[in-house]
């Protein structure tokens, strides 16, 4: 004891000599020590509890730190339990910290607060920066994609910068939007991507101008008791995005660069010069036409040119990326600045952009915390013409596949080659179109919020925090006159800009009070209001006689074909409330309520109220099974709530004019105003009520965790745009009619499989939804279409009984055959067919093919949608490999219209070489015919796009500290990255993963003339000093 | 103590706080389209009518839907006149698309998209119409100026009424401005009602169109209410009145023939004294994809070379080789509606099927496609020919002023542009049905691709057996394709709406 007593005082004394202010304090050293390893665990935060004293352990582990007498140090690291030790008579301490398997005390944020894992009642994901594969991605959506059970990510284009779709639990709406809300630091970002209409083809993805980097954590709340807070926009899922903060205990600068190289996944087979010459003369011969004389001589034109050769290209992607972390005392802050570029697999695109940030925080007072947070952005996206169609206005990607390919790339001259040679002369070069036509997106985005957080008592807190997002986005498009787009036209140049902001002020008092260790309530209560705006400005022109000034002088062209300028704007208030409330750790309650004001809505229908409830009952908390807690948790979960979908275009309640002009006599124009729309005062909300139950099941000190939930979303009061009599003067107007379910389940399972010296996670999820429309537009009957396409309009359509996205056509039946009676076969009353022509089915059996005879061929969301994420680390090593997929979905491939024309006017799929001969009696290809009948949409076009996908391998490897601590460095780490290396799908198409559509909600499912996906390979290395 | 009340302090302050954000709330959701007018602000001024009233005629002629869509155009960008003649035995199709060759063949549904675009055009633009005559009655400007556009509106309601009840028989009878929606489920009225609420707006245009305010090109004129009065009569069956009303048009004076068949579409002579109502398209003001689609759609294809020729023409709408071949070799009118060659500036000259060339002014306009010409509804020959045709059912046979009507038409078409040729003789000595018939041939020749044959034919009772005696090519003509079918698409929202026979 007088040893302990002695050995005391010696170290007081050493203290004091190094404090030499204060005889209070005593000097504390010891190693961080991982209990599974024994390894030591640089990087680890020591904390003076109640105090802002701290450090970090160094690169062996090792601490030391002045601490107050009688003190506690807490001590964390990423990915184990924290420890608390209460500061004794030593000097020196062993802490060995235990990993917390799946860290179900992480804190996870749930809007308007946070709170632990283990305390949620409803369904929420949360994915954190390094699940989400960062390295080589431009935008968060891509990180998301097969993380979370019930989250399904579609990549809408293979176009550098172009966006998602993304799908919560189903889809919810017909007319209104589809996309969760996105919040970014606390601000509800509008995900609408703003555009003028100036460029064709796939838009600016408007979550690009957020940099991954930046990213701590995303949490995606999923059903209605947890979406509720967000009311009115809660519909489709919360997006919940935190940025990192500073950290005054933790000074670092991390460097990454990484480079990679893009390529085509896949090419698509076609004929060479001379078998389309050969399949031309055939289907001259039998549609009893002339020969072309192109076609003269098969033999002599030999391979020709392969045009995806000429328009694809291996592509580099590179990153950049600097960020630096520290503080001093009360206040933090992290600069990150990131400069991303990549080009396109397709000559003549690419996308660039840079982001710089800053977070900072301040403890200005001991009651008072103030904190900014600024993004700002710009990006450049240069676009080729893709996911169009028809005509002049095609993708390049189908004038690849459909160029003959006996024509070259350029002429004897030197000039492009003009246009296809062949009858379908509306087929310009590709290789011209993708590198002089210009479509260039320019976006400067500030996302900026501050923060001031008062603690009024000790249990009570008031923060006021004011966003804005603020946007301009430049458009400008350019087809110089010489090519085959601008034939029309004359050459054609539009600009268009819009300007966008939108701020919020949301103001919160939070309270949370711990009573007799057996009551803790968490509470908050909020005021918030945002309004949301744009004006645009459209010009466009066309007839240039010169080529060289394009968009940057549209006064050039001779015909002013537009000049438009639209300003729109919404408004919402909003009052929040929510209780958590934890009764003994054991019985869990959160009731929840938002009323949201919308100006979008008619007088008297503008305020809606969105609450929810749920429960959950921690049934291994209870005693009886309490000694086997080590071994088993178990939480059950059960809510309900009602949530809102307001994503409507503003005005619609209002009767409005338009402008209109006429002409009288040659000298005369005469503006004037027409009606628009009727007034509509009973627009109001969509309502979605969903329930939720579900499970959290975890095994041997949560080593095997199971996360599941089963829901059902009941959507009332559609938003549609309702056709009405054309007697009215109007076609269509908005209105609350229909409903809509969504039915699933989702699973998710989590295990660590070794934690010795080879550690081994295993993530799994996967999940199911099952939608169906109930009612539609009262007693119509009647379906809404969705988008023409290739001259089908009825592809698609939203009908009453069935799912959305259904896709309907009619069943091909083989080819008639040479012993058949051409005139019992039921045909299309505009067509008389002959030997070798496709067969369709007559379901009605009433003699003649028509619309009625069509069935459902498939529908274009997934059954199931799955992600696998297995993680090995050893020593410094860890490899990650993910895989991700889609189960029963249909694409409708419209590309195989013009892949197997077998009309000889444009160049076909190898297809073509099973056509039908009379010596070749198959029934799968009809023959060659150079006047075919109309396009018919059947089961050959319609295919199977279920697909796994190996989304990304990672090798990575931390250089020991032994080696990097020599040149002053905390982590080196190097890694190559493998993004989509293999494709497991029978699609034909460039991509299983399409959408042709993207801002058209009911017209998913449709690949026509798509950029294709691309796989890359990335190294890249990671600096940390 | 003091404590507690230092919070009880705060919390008051941040009470206050929380009020005054309730308070600033109050007005925050009121919308205000900036780039929109509402119609709950609008119509108080003589301004606010004139804009009204001007709307109407932008939906007679380019209508206000998205370049490119299918139903890009209002009533007279090109159904009002394509229908005419491709429902007969004047025009065919070669376009393929089915909605125009289903027409063209007798073979339509009640599903062809451009009956439907035509219904809700005509309907679109009755709204615009009602608008003003609705709104009129809250109005506060010079009461002169309020009657005369209410005139005007209720002219091209009668207009539209008299093309929808002559297409589709008994139709919804909109005679109200769209406030609610429900109140548009309506059922068909009888036909003699929409013919009486034609004739009363006709009537009261005829009253009540100034001739001193809002005169001038495309504007209707006391004598063009006259006019349509006229052919609305003559198409009812009440053939004295028709002939009342026309021979108030002939006897006005104002009006005359062109010596030269030639000389009515030339861009100089637009709106001028043949011309009684014309609906007004420019080229030149509307820079681009506005004018009326006469060049696009029946121009050859094919002659632009060079920077020479027409350009974007198509020649969908094509004249049969019956048509082309009924007419007198030397008639002016065929040479002018046909052309059948082009010579470019370098002598050469290629030669093709007959188009229909007469709306195209090659000196005025020498590349075609973009044109300032308009689309005529009512002209001089037409009254003169509806004259004569009323004067025939009123007496049972012509009398002297009915030869003398149709006369003037024959003597202009055989005038070739320097001397009257030996063609063509005055007509005389007719039965009644010889002079029937007299009179449809003489429409057919005069008025080709002009909006009138379909309705000729009709009126006459004589669609199906002309069709079928002209020997069209597949075309296959049933009695009850006198009248369109109301378009499906309207059937299934609105339950009420019976279909036509036949089906």
């Amino acid at each position: 004891m007088k040893r302990i007593f002695f050995l005391g005082f010696i170290s007081l004394f050493f203290t004091g000599q190094i404090v030499a202010q204060d005889k209070n304090f005593t000097t504390v050293q010891g190693t961080v020590i991982s209990e599974s390893d024994g390894l030591p665990l640089p990087g680890a935060n020591i904390q003076v509890k109640n105090t802002s004293i701290g450090t970090v352990t160094d690169l062996n582990g090792k601490f030391k730190l002045d601490a107050p007498l009688n003190s506690s140090l807490i001590v964390s690291f990423i990915g184990y339990n924290q420890r608390e030790i209460k500061l004794g008579k030593e000097t020196n301490y062993n802490i060995l910290l235990t990993e917390s398997a799946l860290q179900m005390d992480e804190v996870v944020v749930i809007g308007y607060g946070s709170i632990k894992k283990s305390d949620l009642t409803g369904s929420v994901s949360s994915i954190k920066a390094d699940e989400m594969h960062i390295e080589s991605i431009a935008s968060i959506d891509q990180g998301i994609q097969g993380k979370a059970a019930g989250v399904v990510v579609t990549q809408n284009s293979g176009q550098p910068g172009s966006g998602t779709s993304i799908r919560i639990r189903g889809t919810t709406s017909i007319w209104g939007t589809n996309e969760p809300l996105y919040v970014i630091d606390g601000i509800p970002i509008s995900n609408e991507g703003l555009t003028t209409g100036a460029i064709k083809g796939p838009t600016l993805n408007p979550l690009s101008s957020i940099n991954p980097n930046d990213i701590e954590s995303i949490e995606i709340l999923k059903d209605a008791s947890a979406t509720a807070i967000y009311g009115a926009r809660g519909a489709n899922g919360v997006v919940l995005v935190t940025t990192k903060r500073g950290d005054a205990n933790n000074a670092k600068i991390t460097f990454d660069y990484s480079r990679g190289i893009q390529s085509v996944n896949n090419k698509i087979s076609m004929l060479n010069a001379e078998q389309l010459a050969i399949l031309g003369n055939e289907a001259c011969d039998n549609a009893n036409v002339d020969r072309r004389l192109i076609y003269a001589s098969p033999t002599n034109l030999g391979e020709g040119t392969d045009w995806q050769d000429e328009i694809f290209r291996p592509a580099p992607v590179s990153n950049y990326q600097l960020s630096a972390i520290g503080g001093k005392e009360r206040s933090s802050y992290l600069i990150s600045v990131n400069y991303f570029s990549q080009d396109g697999v397709i000559i003549g695109s690419d996308f660039k952009k840079g982001n710089l940030r800053l977070n900072y925080d301040n403890q200005i007072r001991d009651r008072i915390k103030v904190g900014i947070g600024i993004n700002l952005n710009r990006s450049v996206l240069n676009g080729t013409v893709t996911d169009d169609e028809g005509g002049m206005s095609s993708s390049v990607t189908s004038w690849a596949l459909e160029f003959n390919p006996g024509l070259p790339v350029y002429d004897e001259n030197g000039d492009y080659t003009y246009e296809n040679n062949t009858s379908s002369p509306s087929v310009g070069n590709p290789v011209a179109d993708a590198k002089e036509v210009e479509q260039v997106t320019t976006s400067s985005r500030i996302l900026s919020n501050l923060y001031m957080q008062t603690k009024i008592l000790d249990n009570l807190y008031f923060k006021s925090s004011f966003g804005i997002d603020a946007q301009y986005i430049k458009e400008q498009s350019f087809y110089p006159n010489y090519l085959k787009r601008a034939e029309a036209s004359g050459g054609q140049a539009a600009s268009g800009n819009i300007n966008g902001l939108n701020w919020l002020t949301e103001n919160t008092l939070n309270y949370n009070k711990q009573l007799n260790d057996k009551h803790r309530l968490d509470a908050v209560v909020g005021f918030t209001m945002q309004e949301i705006k744009s004006d645009m400005l459209y010009s466009a022109s066309s007839k240039f006689t010169d080529n060289r000034l394009g968009y940057n002088s549209i006064q050039s062209g001779e015909l002013k074909t537009l000049m438009l300028t639209e300003a729109k704007g919404s408004q919402m208030i909003s009052y929040l409330a929510r209780i958590n409330y934890n009764y003994n750790e054991k019985y869990l309650l959160t009731v929840s309520g938002r009323v949201d004001g919308s100006s979008k809505f008619g007088d008297g229908n503008e305020y809606g109220f969105f609450p929810s409830f749920a429960l959950a009952w921690r049934v291994s908390e209870e005693t009886f099974l309490k000694n086997i807690e080590r071994f088993f948790v178990l939480k059950l979960r059960g809510g309900y709530g009602v949530v809102g979908n307001e994503g409507i275009f503003p005005y619609g309640s209002l009767g409005l004019l338009e402008s209109t002009e006429a002409y009288f006599g040659e000298n005369e124009i005469a503006k004037g105003s027409g009606p628009l729309s009727p007034e509509n005062q009973n627009l109001k909300w969509e309502t979605t009520s969903q329930y939720n139950i579900g499970f959290d099941l975890g095994f041997f000190n949560n080593r095997i965790m199971i996360v599941s939930d089963f829901y059902s979303k009941y959507t009332t009061d559609l938003l549609l745009y309702t056709p009405v009599p054309y007697a009215s003067g109007y076609e269509n107007v908005m209105t609350n009619i229909g409903n809509m379910t969504n039915k699933g389940f989702e699973f998710s399972l989590n295990t660590v499989n070794t934690v010795k010296v080879v550690k081994w996670n295993t993530s799994f999820n996967i999940a199911y939804n099952k939608n169906e429309v109930t009612k539609l537009t009262g007693e119509l009957g009647e379906g809404i279409p969705g988008e023409p396409i290739t001259g089908i309009t009825l592809w698609t359509e939203v009908r009453e009984g069935y799912p959305i996205n259904t896709i309907f056509g009619y069943q091909s039946d083989g080819i008639i055959q040479l012993n058949e009676d051409l005139s019992t076969i039921p045909y299309f009353s505009s067509y008389s067919p002959s030997y070798g022509d496709r067969k369709y089915i007559d379901q009605n059996q009433d003699g003649l093919i028509d619309e009625n005879d069509m069935v459902v061929l498939g529908n274009a969301h997934p059954d199931f949608t799955f992600g696998l994420t297995n993680t090995v680390s050893y020593k410094g090593f860890v490899l990650s490999v993910y895989l991700q997929g889609a189960y029963g979905n249909s694409v409708a491939n419209f590309n195989r219209f013009s892949l197997e024309s077998f009309d000889g006017n444009r160049n076909n799929s190898t297809a073509a070489l099973e056509r039908w001969t009379p010596d070749n009696p198959t029934n799968q290809y009809p023959r060659a015919n150079a006047t075919p009948m109309n396009n018919v949409l059947s089961d050959v076009q319609v295919e199977d796009a279920s697909y796994l996908r190996v989304k990304d391998i990672t090798l990575s490897y931390n250089l020991p500290s032994s080696l990097i601590s020599r040149i002053k460095l905390q982590n080196l780490r190097i890694y190559v990255n493998f993004k989509n290396m293999y494709t497991f799908t029978d699609y034909t198409g460039y991509n299983p993963e399409v959408n042709r559509f993207t801002s058209n909600a009911i017209s998913l499912g449709a690949d026509y003339g798509s950029y294709p996906s691309v796989r890359t390979i990335t190294t890249g290395l990671s600096l940390t000093f | 103590m003091k404590n507690i009340a230092t919070k009880l302090k705060k919390i008051k302050y941040f009470s206050i706080f929380v009020a005054f954000l309730f308070i600033t709330a109050c007005d925050f959701l009121e919308e205000e389209p900036l780039s929109y007018i509402m119609s709950e602000n609008y119509y108080q001024t003589e301004d606010d009518f004139v804009a009204a009233t001007n709307a109407i005629y932008d939906y007679l002629s380019v209508g206000t839907d998205y370049l490119w869509n299918p139903s890009f155009g209002g009533i007279f960008f090109n159904d009002y006149w394509v229908f005419q003649d491709i429902l007969s035995d004047n025009c065919y199709e070669s376009i393929t698309s089915l909605e125009y060759t289903t027409l063209s063949e007798f073979k339509f549904t009640s599903n062809n998209e451009r009956i439907e675009y035509y219904w809700q055009d005509l309907y679109k633009t009755i709204n615009a119409c009602n608008t003003v005559i609705d709104r009129m009655v809250d109005a506060d400007f010079d009461e002169n100026k309020q009657l005369h556009l209410l005139a005007e509106a209720r002219f091209i309601r009668a207009m539209m009424n008299f093309e929808l009840v002559k297409l589709f028989g008994d139709a919804p009878l909109m005679l109200n401005e769209t406030i609610s929606i429900e109140d548009t489920y309506v059922a068909r009225s009888d036909k003699e009602l929409i013919y009486e609420t034609i004739i009363t707006d006709l009537q009261f245009a005829e009253t009540n169109l100034s001739t001193t305010y809002r005169v001038g090109n495309g504007r209707p004129t006391p004598y063009a209410a006259t006019s349509l009065l006229a052919k609305v009569y003559l198409t009812r069956g009440d053939y004295s009145l028709s002939a009342q009303k026309a021979k108030e048009v002939i006897d006005f004076g104002n009006y005359d023939l062109w010596a030269d068949f030639g000389d009515i579409f030339k861009i100089a002579n637009m709106n001028s004294h043949e011309v009684i109502f014309a609906v007004n398209f420019s080229g030149t003001l509307s820079q681009g994809f506005k004018p009326n689609q006469y060049h696009v759609r029946l121009l050859p294809n094919g002659l632009d070379q060079n920077g020479e020729g027409p350009e974007n023409g198509f020649g969908w709408e094509r004249p049969t080789d019956e048509l082309f071949n009924s007419f007198d070799p030397l008639d002016r009118r065929k040479e002018i509606t046909f052309i059948t060659s082009y010579t470019y500036s370098d002598g050469t000259t290629v030669n093709f099927e007959p188009h229909i060339g007469k709306f195209w002014d090659q000196e005025a306009e020498p590349r075609g496609n973009s044109t300032d010409s308009d689309v005529i509804y009512l002209r001089y020959a037409d009254i003169l020919l509806i004259y004569a045709e009323a004067l025939n059912e009123v007496n049972n046979g012509p009398n002297s002023e009915a030869y003398n009507a149709i006369n003037q038409v024959r003597k202009r078409a055989r005038f070739n542009g320097t001397v009257e040729l030996d063609i063509l003789p005055d007509l005389l000595g007719l039965s009644y049905e010889q002079f029937r018939d007299a009179i449809l041939l003489e429409r057919r020749h005069e008025f080709v691709m002009e909006g009138q044959r379909y309705n000729d034919l009709v009126r006459m009772g004589k669609l199906v057996e002309t069709v079928v005696a002209s020997g069209k090519p597949n075309a296959t003509p049933k009695e009850h394709h006198n009248l369109l079918p109301i378009p499906q698409r309207e059937r299934n929202v609105n339950k009420k709406l019976t279909q036509n026979t036949g089906y």
